[in-house]
């Protein structure tokens, strides 16, 4: 009995949204002192503060022609990663990290996430709305840097640059506060892209919130097996 | 009531305007460019430099926005004024001051301006000579 409550209380912890955690220490370079930026680059479940090991990804800054370089760091007990870009010039611009896939026994399935981050430097907003050209990509429509708890964000998930239609988007505050849950129900909101791709959330806190448009396509094999892939266009923005 | 939310839309109109200015540096050369949120260049825009409150250059922006300046210098205040009320103004530290390097630029800006003179002079002489001719 013992063992058949423990195997459930596993489960229900990973069947919570995993999410690809990428944070950095500001999403608005105003000045020179400010214009190192710091990523933290992690699988975690970002609510409940607990992680998962990330195998090395791949960092870019606007396009895959630009990859940054990574340093092994540790997140929740677990290997997660850490990078660094120096913005030099005044402009937006679009961070997103490519990781290996990884393989959800609970769930028998591939989980690929890419996630995405925007920052404006120096005052310079123009072009927070243009695509990257990601295969699974969120869109924002509302400005991404200069939010305050309680704004409404807008998203429009594309998939192959056409919306997505009906897709499930999990969101989840990066808990560093230390909030309880009133249920396990609270842990994940999910909302669900309209007719137009489009989907909208108020951030009723302040801190990071990730938003992850789930499409399951394709398959990738496990020990011979075949298994679907489950993809995920996340955008990570932050509420003040 | 409608006096404060034709003050508000003031406001937030002044905001949607509001100008940047980012300098940079590198070498001897000092890089000002202003331009608007959405991306668009203060073109023309006027562009005053100070140091220790004594303006050392007036002039305008390009059409990209963009002014480069060789100082003398080693810290300004770089003022730039888009009109309608818009300025932004910076205190900025230059490092790299080769005083030689520059000695050099300002004597040849210096000998650029006293031939562009003589070059002027000549062309009026020979305009006044072919008009002569002409009459005769």
């Amino acid at each position: 009995m013992a063992k058949v409550i423990l195997s459930l209380l596993a489960t229900a912890i990973v069947l919570n949204a995993h999410f690809l955690t990428f944070i950095s220490n500001t999403d608005n370079v105003s000045n020179e002192k400010q214009s190192n930026i710091e990523f933290d680059i992690s699988f975690i479940h970002p609510f409940e503060q607990t992680g998962m090991t990330l195998l090395k990804p791949k960092v870019y800054v606007n396009s895959k022609e630009n990859q940054l370089s990574l340093k092994q760091s540790i997140k929740f007990n677990h290997k997660a990663w850490q990078s660094t870009y120096k913005i030099k010039r005044p402009g937006v611009y679009k961070f997103f990290v490519e990781p290996k896939p990884y393989f959800e026994p609970a769930e028998e399935k591939f989980i690929i996430h890419v996630p995405k981050v925007i920052i404006s430097s120096f005052g310079l907003e123009d072009g927070w709305d243009e695509p990257i050209g990601l295969k699974y990509e969120i869109i924002p429509m509302t400005k991404p840097f200069g939010l305050y708890a309680g704004n409404l964000f807008q998203g429009k998930v594309l998939h192959d640059g056409n919306p997505a239609v009906d897709v499930e988007v999990e969101v989840e505050l990066f808990n560093k506060y230390e909030l309880k849950e009133p249920s396990d129900a609270h842990i994940t909101q999910v909302i669900k892209t309209d007719a137009n791709g489009v989907f909208s959330f108020v951030m009723n806190h302040k801190g990071w919130w990730g938003f992850a448009a789930l499409i399951e396509e394709g398959e990738l094999k496990h020990e011979g097996k075949s298994y679907p892939i489950e993809n995920g266009a996340l955008m990570w923005i932050k509420a003040y | 009531m409608k006096h404060l939310l034709f003050v508000s839309f003031l406001i937030s109109l002044c905001f949607a305007h509001k100008v940047n200015l980012f300098i940079s540096n590198e070498g001897e050369n000092i890089e000002i460019y202003s331009y608007f949120a959405n991306g668009t260049a203060c073109k023309n825009c006027t562009l005053l430099i100070k140091n220790d409150e004594k303006i050392i250059l007036e002039d305008k922006l390009n059409k990209e926005g963009i002014y480069n300046y060789k100082s003398e210098y080693k810290n300004i205040e770089v003022i730039v004024d888009a009109s309608g009320g818009h300025i932004v103004k910076k205190s900025f530290y230059i490092s790299q001051i080769k005083h030689e390097d520059i000695k050099e630029y300002k004597q040849k800006e210096q000998e650029d301006k006293y031939l562009k003179i003589i070059l002027g002079l000549f062309i009026l002489l020979i305009f006044f000579y072919i008009l002569k001719r002409f009459k005769k």
